[in-house]
């Protein structure tokens, strides 16, 4: 099984006026899943193809398992670099069965060891029986699985999924990202998924990293990107996020929403912004409240209620569908943030702490 | 810091990915196969002897400037009033038998314009039908009353009634793909009937107007068949007496020079009258225009739409009918016309198949790798389409004579002269069969370890082969047709259904030239037939 490194990778497209990728350094550690996460024209995409060899890097290396494959010279194909790619759109042979799909990356091996292949990776993402199916013939969902099998019966050492996902309606969806997590690690393969969605990135990563305008801003597992992002980008663009102002005072920040106790490294007296998850803020029935529920919105087993601060800024606060309040009724927000994310409104530094 | 070493510059200018060598070389087959004849034509006509060039100056090339530019204009003009009105009438009004004459009126294209001139000739010419008729009613005086089919008139009849159909196909489509609001909003503004059609409409249909018009224009520049058979000099017909008569390969580069000029100004003159604006349907949601009723003009409207079609479909194919059969009875002419008809069909297939293989690697850098040298190469194999067939032949000549003799006289020149003037054509079919493929699908073919050219083989050619039939047969019609080129370039003795026709219409038989006539007329009219009915392309 094989690392991925790229090192100080950068790419600009023809008639691109800003990098796709920007001095690019990412390792993805043997046999590890690492999803991707941004928003479109953030560069993942970018990073997949220079791995799976579909574009050259304008600067810097991409290795594979040590060895070079793109840059100082060298530029190893696609097909020499044993990388299998899952496209959005699948990308499956029109003109060929379930069954030549899949035995297309099997050439040259004997036809006992090709039948062996085919019925295992069949067998792995559970179509076997449909062999001899044309890809129109099937749903999109079992066409996402044969491109899945279809990339994996060569046994590459990596697997790259693009949006693997987005093509699929929302049940399906959540049922094919427990399925591809479990395929991934049943197959021990070095996976890179690209996604801007981040309930794919939270239920398949074993890390995630982050990215934004071509720039990697953060890399890490789940949990810390969630509670201790490192740039008010990560802290917005994943999970549900509102900023509120405060000023730094001696043990905490005051803000609007009242007295933040924290242990901030920013001096006394700077301007800083709060993130405050819907998760954060609990609301009380207050006719003296500091704030005023404007909208409301049903989820199911939850409200997600938006709120005005009497400063003029907004946040939301999620509840139990039977913790219920009206629109237009005034509440007193009270925080309870186990991590508390200080982000310095001159430099844009980020400080997460614990309280 | 940033590092660009030397090899990756390669690789810009492909669009920031490199093609394999192996693709290069492939499609620099077209590229050179094209562009070393025409720059050496150009070549040996801008650098003779200044003496020569005065000698022309003054002697034959104002005439000949003349009539070229008298010809095509004349026939544009007429062409465009007939293309446009009667695209008016058939997708605007309410005129009888509007659905069928959406194809019909675009048949005459697969009459070629010298079987047409052989037609009127044969009807209206000296010795003709209509003068044998009068001569046996009224007696030997009769005869040579009738007003000269030759020369500049009878030149624009034929050649406007055999490519209206460009500027019909074309400005019909726009009409069909212009929104109902478009009309319906100048007529909430008070813009009605004429006034609205020259002010709204007619603007409007410009570029389709324009692009026809330089479809017919260009068509004339190289007509050959029509010209010389009508007896009207043109640069073409020009060209060739020097290169056959008077054996004067270099006063036929200058006068080959003078035409691209004159081609290249008209291809100029149509993106300048294209205009910059820029014609955009405002919304996605597209309403059929509505219909006028024509009222008590209707029969009008009629009785012109049919003369256009007896003109130029039912008199020309009934007489070729007619005279082909009895053609067929005459001694001799069943193995010769047999002779040439092999003929016809082995170069033009070889051309089809040669041209489909040398158009493929050029297509697909030019929608795979954008970049500057793919998007030449491609613009540089589309040239054949504007130059006339006299030029090609005469560049060939100049090439083959002076670098591989021992070719020369054979069919190769033939061969390449063929896939020069016609490989745009499959060119544009099977680049838009590569555009229609995912990217994606290529790269996961790479991805499981096949490399460019299997990749190739295995998943692109499966998926692109019908649109690279389609190119096939268009060039096969083309070359099949092809007559200046084919008269001059032929080895000895060599015969293809145009030559065969056009030796015995220059011989002024006639009738003997028709069966090789009706052959060329229904192989074309069935595959126009099947497009203008069967694809997107055409009517629909």
């Amino acid at each position: 099984m094989a690392q991925i490194e790229l090192k100080n990778a950068s790419k600009t497209y023809k008639g691109g006026e800003h990098p796709a990728l920007h001095s690019l350094d990412l390792t993805v550690d043997s046999e590890e899943v690492l999803v991707i996460l941004g928003p479109s024209g953030c560069g993942k995409t970018t990073t997949l193809r220079l791995i799976a060899g579909f574009e050259q890097p304008d600067a810097g290396t991409v290795s594979i398992g040590g060895n070079i494959v793109a840059g100082k010279g060298k530029f190893v194909p696609p097909e020499k670099r044993g990388v299998g790619t899952v496209f959005q759109d699948y990308a499956l042979f029109p003109h060929l069965t379930i069954e030549q799909n899949i035995r297309f990356g099997l050439q040259g091996l004997n036809e006992a060891v090709q039948r062996e292949r085919i019925a295992y990776v069949m067998n792995l993402v559970g179509m076997s029986g449909r062999e001899k199916r044309y890809p129109h013939e099937i749903s999109g969902g079992q066409q996402q699985r044969v491109a899945v099998a279809r990339s994996l019966a060569p046994k590459p050492d990596i697997l790259l999924l693009d949006e693997p996902l987005s093509n699929l309606d929302a049940d399906l969806r959540i049922h094919m990202r427990g399925e591809l997590s479990s395929i991934l690690r049943e197959a021990g393969t070095t996976s890179v998924m690209v996604t801007h969605d981040q309930e794919d990135a939270f239920s398949i990563a074993d890390r995630i990293a982050v990215f934004d305008h071509g720039v990697l801003e953060q890399i890490g597992t789940a949990e810390d990107i969630y509670h201790s992002p490192q740039s008010r980008f990560v802290a917005d663009f994943v999970g549900d996020a509102d900023f509120v102002s405060g000023v730094v005072a001696p043990d905490g920040v005051q803000t609007s929403l009242g007295f933040v106790k924290v242990e901030t490294k920013f001096a006394q007296g700077s301007q800083v912004e709060i993130l405050i998850r819907p998760d954060d803020a609990m609301l009380y029935e207050d006719g003296s409240g500091n704030a005023v529920i404007l909208e409301r919105h049903f989820r199911g087993t939850e409200n997600t209620f938006k709120v005005r601060l009497d400063s003029g800024e907004l946040i939301h606060s999620t509840h139990p569908s039977h913790e219920d309040f009206k629109v237009d009724s005034r509440v007193r927000v009270e925080t309870d943030m186990p991590h508390v994310v200080v982000i310095s409104k001159d430099s844009g530094e980020v400080d997460c702490c614990e309280q | 810091m940033v590092e660009r070493p030397k090899k990756l510059r390669w690789s810009y200018l492909w669009g920031g990915r490199t093609p394999s060598p192996a693709m290069v070389a492939a499609a620099s087959v077209a590229g050179v196969l094209i562009a070393i004849p025409l720059l050496y034509i150009l070549y040996r006509g801008a650098f003779n002897d200044p003496a020569q060039w005065a000698k022309l100056w003054n002697g034959r090339l104002p005439g000949l400037l003349g009539n070229t530019i008298a010809l095509t204009f004349s026939v544009v003009v007429v062409a465009a009033v007939v293309g446009v009105s009667l695209a008016w009438l058939v997708e605007r009004t309410d005129v009888a038998g509007r659905k069928s004459l959406r194809w019909i009126l675009a048949m005459p294209l697969a009459v070629p314009s010298y079987v047409g001139a052989l037609v009127y000739i044969t009807i209206f010419g000296p010795r003709g039908l209509v003068d044998d008729q009068l001569v046996s009613w009224f007696g030997s005086g009769a005869s040579g009353v009738l007003p000269e089919v030759f020369g500049f008139w009878g030149a624009g009849f034929i050649l406007t009634l055999f490519t209206f159909p460009y500027i019909f196909l074309l400005t019909s489509a726009a009409l069909r793909s212009m929104n109902a609001s478009t009309e319906e909003a100048a007529r909430s503004l008070g813009q009605t009937g004429f006034r609205m059609l020259r002010k709204v409409t007619l603007p409007l249909l410009r570029p389709a107007i324009a692009a026809g018009s330089l479809l017919v224009a260009l068509h004339i520049l190289a007509d050959f068949g029509v010209v010389s058979m009508m007896r009207f000099d043109t640069f073409t017909s020009a060209i060739y007496t020097e290169l056959t008569a008077r054996f004067s390969r270099e006063r036929a580069a200058m006068l080959s020079l003078a035409l691209v000029i004159l081609t290249l100004s008209i291809l100029y003159a149509e993106s300048r009258m294209r205009g910059r604006a820029k014609y955009y349907q405002t919304t996605g949601t597209w309403r059929r225009p509505s219909i006028r009723s024509l009222g008590k003009w209707k029969w009008a409207a009629n009785i012109y739409i049919s003369v256009i079609l007896f003109l130029s479909l039912f008199l020309p194919l009934a007489l070729l009918a007619v005279w082909g059969f009895q053609g067929l009875g005459e001694a001799g002419v069943g193995a010769t016309l047999t002779a040439g008809a092999i003929n016809s069909f082995v170069v033009s297939a070889g051309a089809a198949t040669l041209a489909v293989i040398i158009a493929a690697p050029v297509a697909f850098l030019a929608i795979r790798y954008v970049g500057p040298i793919s998007s030449n190469l491609y613009r540089l194999t589309q040239t054949g389409y504007s130059l006339p067939g006299v030029i090609v032949a005469l560049s060939i000549i100049f090439i083959f004579i002076n670098f591989i003799p021992s070719l020369y006289g054979t069919i190769v020149v033939l061969f390449v002269a063929y896939v020069i003037l016609f490989i745009p054509e499959s060119l544009q079919s099977t680049s838009s069969a590569i555009s229609q493929i995912s990217p994606n699908l290529e790269e996961a073919s790479r991805s499981l370890g096949r490399g460019t050219f299997r990749t190739f083989k295995d998943v692109t050619l499966p998926l692109i082969l019908p649109g690279v039939a389609a190119g096939w047969v268009l060039v096969f019609l083309s070359a099949l047709k092809e007559l200046p080129a084919t008269l001059i370039l032929r080895p000895i003795g060599f015969d293809t259904l145009p030559v065969h026709l056009w030796t015995e219409a220059s011989e002024g038989f006639y009738t003997l030239a028709a069966p090789a006539g009706l052959l060329l007329v229904v192989v074309s009219a069935i595959p126009l037939y099947l497009l203008l009915t069967r694809t997107r392309a055409g009517i629909s």
